[in-house]
């Protein structure tokens, strides 16, 4: 029997892979619940339409002044940059291999599917619940660096490099990142990015050295992870703009940006 | 540009959704939006870098609500709901069939209980997680969850009858 509680936290997103199978499957064999279903999503489907228009409307000027006066124009170049993306990336990112675009980034010596316990005096990553979260640092160039938009190479000493974004088999977003003695997997839960894989770089090989063959460790993790990316710039500013949560069909949450996506993706190419 | 203005500047839209999800009436909204981004940036010291800023800007609506607006809105309770025409003069008419549908379903918020609203506001229109928004009011998960029940079984029945029609 699934009450209202679990059926509207199954269409939120907010179950277990198990128990969202288990509500799934209900839902399909009993078209009382899926009309529920329906509506609700129906709902959920006319607020978030009817309040994405706020996001398109024009700023009063009086904000924009306080803030610093070129709101409207960073906003709208922004939009501009996502939308120039040629219509044949999302066609050539499918076929390109996930290890093949990491592998011409940084040689990994790494054992699959094992956390380093990293000491690390600058705090790029910390416990929570007895998982390991990143933090500070790697925490805040997870939530906002793009890897099409930030620094190149020439960074600082002790920057983040974000490589690229993910979406996990089990629908979670994930992003792989480099940066001096140190690379790895994060995937998004909630608030927080899980670290799900991580491996030393050795620091003579140079951060961003072209590696002739990547370790197979961290390669053969990522690409055992892997259901769908590396996501080009667009889809990357779309997420971050939904925050990175997962996406999946049967729930209410769509990427706020859905639409920039579809005309990208229905392009001539697709 | 200063960083901190740039990710205000970013997030601004955003704020302003939430707003209109919180608030009466458009107007209320962007009062509301203007007091938030004032409050941000003379509290900026306030702000943990490497911790979200989003969240961050969200609480302080939150709370700026929860003194003013709230209270405004319980005042005005009992008078006229907000006039829909004072945008027709310049929306052409598919903005304006728009418009009228955000201002209905900012009117199906305002009947629910405030603290459903800010739950449906933050999971239903921003788009974050039941962990996320506990962190968020510091309450626990379950209360949480229950309140978003509670508030999706209220707009459905608001709104779920117009919705079949279709």
């Amino acid at each position: 029997m699934i009450d209202d509680g679990r059926l509207i936290a199954w269409l939120d997103g907010e179950l277990g892979p198990e128990e969202a199978r288990a509500v799934a499957a209900a839902v399909e064999a009993d078209p009382d619940l899926a009309t529920r279903a329906e509506a609700h999503r129906q709902v959920a489907d006319r607020l978030r339409s009817a309040f994405a228009v706020v996001l398109k409307q024009a700023l009063r000027p009086a904000l924009t002044d306080a803030v610093g006066g070129g709101a409207a124009e960073v906003v709208s170049l922004d939009r501009k940059r996502a939308l120039r993306q040629p219509p044949t990336m999302t066609t050539r990112r499918l076929k390109l291999p996930v290890w093949a675009r990491i592998a011409a980034i940084a040689p990994l010596a790494f054992a699959a599917g094992y956390v380093f316990r990293l000491a690390a005096p600058d705090r790029l990553m910390a416990e929570r619940d007895g998982r390991l979260v990143a933090a500070g640092g790697l925490a805040h160039a997870l939530d906002v660096q793009l890897a099409s938009t930030q620094p190149g190479s020439s960074a600082h000493t002790g920057a983040i490099r974000i490589l690229l974004s993910f979406r996990a088999r089990d629908g979670r977003v994930c992003r792989s990142w480099t940066t001096v003695g140190q690379a790895g997997i994060a995937c998004h839960d909630g608030p927080t990015w899980t670290v799900a894989a991580t491996a030393a770089v050795p620091r003579e090989a140079g951060q961003y050295r072209m590696a002739s063959g990547g370790d197979p460790g961290l390669l053969a993790t990522m690409d055992a992870m892997v259901a769908e990316g590396p996501f080009n710039a667009a889809e990357e500013a779309c997420l971050r703009q939904d925050q990175w949560r997962r996406s999946v069909l049967t729930t209410m949450r769509q990427p706020v940006c859905e639409n920039r996506r579809g005309a990208i993706t229905s392009g001539p190419a697709g | 540009m200063q960083p901190f203005e740039r990710e205000l500047t970013a997030l601004l839209p955003r704020l302003r959704r939430f707003a209109h999800a919180l608030s009466r009436s458009p107007a209320d909204a962007d009062d509301l939006t203007q007091a938030t981004a004032e409050r941000m940036l003379r509290s900026r010291h306030q702000w943990e870098p490497g911790t979200r800023f989003d969240a961050w800007a969200f609480r302080i609506m939150r709370n700026l609500w929860v003194d003013t607006a709230r209270s405004k809105a319980r005042l005005e309770k009992h008078l006229a709901p907000e006039d829909e025409g004072m945008n027709i003069g310049h929306d052409p008419s598919e903005q304006l069939e728009v418009r009228s549908e955000l201002v209905a379903l900012m009117e199906a918020l305002t009947r629910l209980p405030d603290e459903q609203r800010e739950v449906i506001a933050l999971v239903a229109i921003e788009g974050l997680g039941y962990g996320e928004v506990a962190r968020l009011l510091d309450l626990p998960v379950g209360t949480v969850s229950t309140r978003v029940m509670r508030g999706r079984l209220a707009l459905l029945a608001m709104l779920g009858a117009r919705g079949h029609d279709r």
